[in-house]
Order: C-alpha cells, then structure tokens, then sequence
C-alpha cells in the first residue's frame, strides 16, 4: 500500500457494523438499536449478533447463556479469578479489575486460546472423519497426542469428570440442538481417549456443539471471552471489601527461592 | 532466616529464582533485606540504574557497560511512539474521557502489546530472528543461505499455520515490512542512534532485509524489526524482548494521556461530522422475527 491508500482512510471511519446518527438513532448489523433489538432481541442474542453480524436463534442465545452460567465460579482460587480477588485487594477499580481477569482467562491452558484450540482440532478432526473415516480420525487423534502431549477440549487436571457438561446437556435436550456431527467426533475422540485416561472436558464439549451451530472457531473464541465474567465479579468484589492485602497474604517465608545465594555487586 | 510457620507442601508454593526476601525478626510479612539474583536490591538501587536492574531481572545477570548502554539507547529511542500512534491515542482516549489514571496507563500499553508493529510482533520477530520456528531445527546459523532458508521456513510455517493462534502469524516474516507505504526510516535511524557495534542478530537482520527488499512486493527492516534484533544480540528471550518493547513505550503512553486529563471534552477530536463517518454496511431495515 502507498501512502496514499492511508490517506484515504484519514478522517474517515468506514463501517460495515453500524453506527450512530448523533442524537438519533443508532443500529447494529442492519437492526435498528432503539426499534428491533431493544424491544425484541435479548442481551446474549444482542451480543452473539455483534460478534458474528447474524442474529441468532433464541435457543442459540439460551444455551450460551447457560455455557457462561455453568462455568463461572466464584471461586477465587480459579486463576482468573484470583486476578480479579488480587485486584480487589489492592483496592483497584471494578471495571479494571474486571478486565484484567477477564484478560488473564486469554489463557493456554485453560481459557480462550484453549477453546479455539480446541473448536480449530474438532473442525479438523470432523473433516478428517469426513475424508478418511473412524481410522484416519483415530490415527489424527493420537497423532496429535504423541505430538503435543495434549488433546484440547479433553483431559481436565484434578478430576476425572467434568461436572458441567450434564446440565448443559440436559439444557441442550430441552432446546433442540442436543445434536451434531461434531459432537459425534468429539465423543469418539472420547472413546480412543480412554485408554489415557483423558475425559471430554467442558471446552471440548462446548466447542463441538458451538460449531454444530455453526459457529467458527474465530467467532467461538470471540463470544466466549466473558464466559468466566460471573465467577471474577463476586470474588473481586469480596476481596475489595475486605481489609486491603488479607486476600491470600504470603509471607517471606512462603516463598521457595531457588536462585543465587547472595553475592557482592561488581565494582 | 526466622520462621513464624511450619512447612508448607512444596506443590503449594510460588517458587522463584528472581528474588529472595530474608524476613524480619518481628513480622513475617515484612522483608528485612532483600535479593534480586543475589544483590542486595538497596546497594543495586544506590550503584546501579533502571536498565541495568531491568536487564538484571530478566537474565539473572547484570549487563557490561556497552550492553547497558545499547540497552539505554534503545529504551531512550523507544520512550514516546507520539501522539500518532494507536497505543498512545488509546491513552489520550483515556484522559480526554477522564479515565481513573492507571487504567491510562495499561489501556496504552494493552494497545502496544499487538501484531502489528506492537510487542506481539517483536516477540514473533524474535522468534524468527532466532530460529525458533518449527521447521528450523535443523538449519544452522552458520550455513551460507541461512537468511534465505529461515524466509523460505517462515512462508511455508506462515501458511501451514496461520490460522492456529487467535491473532494470525503476519504475512511477512515479522519485524519487516513497509511503513506507511515505505521503508521504515525509524529502523535505520536506530542503528545509527544505538552505535553499537553489529552483533551477530543484527548482520542476520540485514541480510534478511536485503534478500527481501529485492524479491517482489518488496520489505524492508521496521522499527520493531531492528528493536527485535537488538534486542536479541543483547540476549534477551523473544518473551522479555516484547516486554522491554512495551516498557520503553511507557513513557510517552503515560505523559500523553495524563496531558490530556484536564482538558475539556470538546478539546479532544470526536469527528462529530457526519461526513467522517461512512456507513457501508446492510440498510438498518432488519427485523427481529422470534420473540424473547
């Protein structure tokens, strides 16, 4: 691009989203704001449209409103939320703290770069069922294993079930949408997993049903990013009011150093 | 050193070869004396600067005097990406709407951490300078068609994986490319500020530079590019390299939003007109059919 394909953008916003007519009205996506989405669309469908520009179903809004219900843990000792507690503590303001738990869940191990992993190795993995059956998935699979000692969307530490994937089921049944074909791959991933003793976790099986719905990994990692939003509230919260610091205080102690023993400083 | 508790499991701790903290007689969650990396921090703080304790940290060594003046030079050259740039707009954003002031601060900085020309692209220029792309194992840095072997493993990894991280590899190997439709001449200008004699990343730098000025659609070293190679003749990992790039840029990120802060909302651009805004999208006639 030459220079002057920037000045083309200069004091120009092009959008295709929407925007707003100042002191009128505003609209996203081609809805009207004020007359459509405001009366007649709830928040989560409000929200899935601006991810994506499509308007959803309402079952697709219920059941991803249940996909962030069932997973946010007040509990400050998830990691996320301990961001958000430590915030509190220090005495941050809510919105910053909010943020940064929410930002520090962007994680590998176990947030939003584990569910696009994830819904990315579910799309490939239903292609390579698609192509080459049972036996190319089954060799894809363990490939994948003996490569990257992992299987994203399977396995959870610590337990050996994963508590929240029958009520999402169950809510899944209720609406309509309890199946696919990706959820079909990922519980025969399931089966060949087994034997590793690695379990279908709650991202893999929100993950498969996400993109029976259609939905892109892109677009999955773009929605889900407040999933855990309900769990970081309540323990930033609590932490803010309590005396500042007295959130999980370590002493010097508590700390096991192993780096240099103590040396003088070159001249 | 004075224990007030009795063990903790090993699996239960934070562990640490960075800093060590000697407890007090009295309180034992107050550090009598502290270490970082075996200094004393208060004799570190009274004989040594900020980019000797910074480079300190994140080597576990302290530099020599022509490292740490590289490194000075380079943080200086970084201090303020200008009012033109997103991170530091970001930041103005924040004080022109009064914005508590830390949240100035790290919104800045949350905008230099991106893949374009931000703390992202250094780190993956760092990467890639380095050889640590899957694929490279096998080439050596002494080979004679290094540089070109390393563009030829990047496209093929670009392509081959350029959907596997939530923020795509850039097309062009990164830490080069054009700027604003031309040669970066930051990038030069730079090399000429840090005086530095060239180290091993930056020879490999240019070289890059001159197999891809010379190859179609054109690309040539950026700003975060030759801050990237410096980077890594001073032996910093592509982590803390990115790090650094954000840390620098602090300074104008901070003293740009915080200018802003008292000033009036009517002072700060909105581009109010609608003839600055073009909407393209579909005509906003949409109905919703299903009812809550």
């Amino acid at each position: 691009m030459s220079w002057e394909s920037f000045a083309k953008h200069r004091d120009c916003i092009t959008s295709k989203s929407g925007g707003w007519t100042i002191g009128g009205e505003t609209t996203m996506h081609g809805y009207n704001i004020q007359q459509q989405l405001g009366v007649h669309a709830s928040w989560m469908q409000t929200m899935l449209l601006s991810v994506t520009g499509r308007l959803p179903p309402i079952s697709h809004a219920y059941f991803i409103e249940k996909v962030f219900i069932l997973t946010g843990y007040p509990d400050a000792r998830l990691w996320c939320n301990r961001v958000a507690a430590l915030a509190g503590s220090a005495k941050c303001t809510a919105t910053s703290s909010y943020c940064a738990g929410v930002t520090s869940a962007e994680a590998m191990l176990y947030g939003r770069q584990a569910d696009y992993k994830a819904a990315s190795l579910l799309l490939k993995a239903k292609q390579i069922c698609d192509r080459g059956g049972e036996e190319a998935l089954s060799h894809f699979v363990i490939g994948q294993l003996k490569e990257k000692r992992a299987v994203y969307g399977f396995g959870r530490p610590l337990l050996k079930a994963d508590e929240r994937i029958t009520p999402l089921s169950n809510e899944a049944t209720r609406l309509g949408i309890d199946k696919g074909d990706h959820l079909t791959v990922a519980l025969k991933i399931e089966q060949y997993l087994k034997k590793y003793k690695m379990i279908m976790n709650y991202g893999g099986y929100v993950m498969a049903h996400l993109l029976d719905l259609n939905y892109s990994p892109k677009e999955i990692y773009r929605l889900l990013s407040l999933a855990f939003y309900t769990g970081i509230v309540p323990c930033y919260i609590e932490a803010f009011e309590n005396e500042p610091s007295t959130f999980l205080p370590i002493a010097c102690e508590d700390i096991l150093y192993e780096g240099r023993e103590e040396r003088d400083i070159p001249v | 050193m004075t224990k007030f508790f009795p063990p903790r499991p090993k699996r239960e701790s934070i562990r640490t070869a960075i800093c060590q903290e000697q407890t007090s007689e009295s309180n034992p969650f107050v550090a009598e004396k502290t270490l970082w990396h075996g200094y004393d921090a208060d004799a570190l703080s009274q004989k040594r600067d900020w980019t000797e304790i910074l480079f300190l940290l994140a080597q576990g060594e302290l530099p020599s005097k022509d490292q740490n003046t590289i490194l000075n030079r380079l943080m200086t050259s970084l201090a303020n990406p200008g009012p033109r740039d997103a991170a530091v707009r970001a930041a103005m954003n924040c004080g022109a709407g009064k914005t508590p002031l830390p949240t100035i601060l790290t919104t800045g900085l949350t905008v230099r951490g991106g893949m374009a020309e931000g703390a992202m692209h250094v780190e993956a220029a760092m990467r890639f300078l380095n050889g640590q792309l899957p694929g490279n194992e096998l080439l050596s840095f002494d080979q004679e068609d290094y540089a070109e072997q390393l563009i030829n493993h990047y496209r093929a990894f670009q392509q081959e994986h350029k959907d596997d991280e939530i923020v795509p590899w850039p097309e062009i190997a990164p830490g080069f490319g054009l700027y604003y439709g031309e040669r970066d001449p930051r990038a030069t200008k730079l090399f000429v500020t840090l005086q530095a004699d060239e180290g091993k990343f930056i020879r490999l730098a240019k070289e890059l530079e001159s197999i891809l000025s010379e190859q179609q659609n054109s690309a040539y070293l950026t700003l975060a590019g030759a801050a990237a190679a410096i980077l890594c003749d001073l032996g910093f990992s592509p982590e803390h390299g990115a790090g650094i790039y954000m840390i620098a840029g602090s300074a104008g990120i901070l003293s740009h939003g915080v200018e802003q802060l008292p000033r009036n909302w009517n002072e700060y651009p909105f581009w109010a007109d609608p003839a600055y805004y073009q909407y393209i999208g579909p005509e906003p006639i949409k109905v919703v059919k299903e009812e809550i």
